[in-house]
């Protein structure tokens, strides 16, 4: 039932309330002011000989000012409603984006020191095995075909591909 | 009733409206970089203790890719929260 109510007929799009952003908001209030005086005093003029003819004009000017009035009051309030829930959106996600740089850097920070960490093992594997490598390769000889079976292995997507065509 | 129900869709969808603008969070420069690719022992060698260096080099191709996986998975966990976070 609030969707339906006349002010948000002028809320749509904030953007677009341009009547009340173009005009200040007290304009509107006096709309309202005249509107309910005009109603008013149109039920007095009935009483007034010479100018009872005016009272009718004077009574539907009156209610037209008054909904009109109404109507914008309330596009005011709502526009005013929107506007705090826009800063207080706006606030919200300035911090968000604030925290979501914390933990960029946070993130950078831990993924740059597991690197690190690879880094300095891969150091003292290669470093071990080059301490050791006249031993293993007395030891040991690799054949082609190992070499050439474990390039393979480097190399899943092609080999995949090669076997669809 | 079409046209009263196109105009409820309307008043529905100006309300919806929200003027504040959001910008996709920004990933860390080090994790635009891509996994590497592996290394090839040389063909022709008989040395295992160059096969094994090749392997150490991959084992540590994987691990700094695997890094790499975990500080994205942490990423996207970590904005989602802050994302839905505002609301």
């Amino acid at each position: 039932m609030a969707l339906l109510a006349p002010t948000h007929w002028l809320l749509w799009e904030s953007n677009n309330m341009w009547l009340i952003n173009f005009l200040p908001d007290w304009i509107f209030y006096l709309l309202l002011i005249i509107g309910i005086l005009g109603i008013i005093i149109s039920m007095f003029l009935k009483e007034i000989p010479v100018i009872n003819r005016y009272q009718t004009p004077i009574w539907l000017l009156g209610i037209l000012l008054t909904i009109l009035g109404v109507w914008f009051a309330g596009g005011i309030s709502k526009d005013q409603e929107y506007r705090e829930r826009i800063s207080a959106l706006q606030l919200r996600v300035a911090e968000a984006e604030k925290k979501s740089a914390e933990v960029n850097t946070q993130i950078e920070y831990v993924y740059r020191d597991r690197v690190q960490v690879v880094e300095k093992v891969r150091y003292q594997v290669i470093s071990a095995i080059r301490e050791h490598s006249t031993s293993m390769d007395a030891n040991c000889t690799v054949i082609p075909t190992a070499v050439e079976i474990l390039n393979r292995a480097t190399q899943p997507q092609s080999r995949s591909s090669e076997k669809k065509k | 009733m079409k046209q009263l129900a196109v105009l409820c869709c309307l008043i529905l969808s100006g309300c919806a409206i929200t003027p504040v603008e959001r910008t996709f969070p920004g990933i860390p420069p080090a994790l635009k970089q891509s996994c590497g690719e592996l290394v090839l022992v040389p063909p022709g060698t008989t040395k295992l203790s160059e096969v094994i260096t090749v392997v150490t080099e991959n084992y540590a191709q994987y691990n700094g890719c695997r890094a790499l996986n975990d500080a994205w998975s942490a990423w996207y966990a970590e904005q989602k929260t802050i994302f839905e976070g505002v609301k």
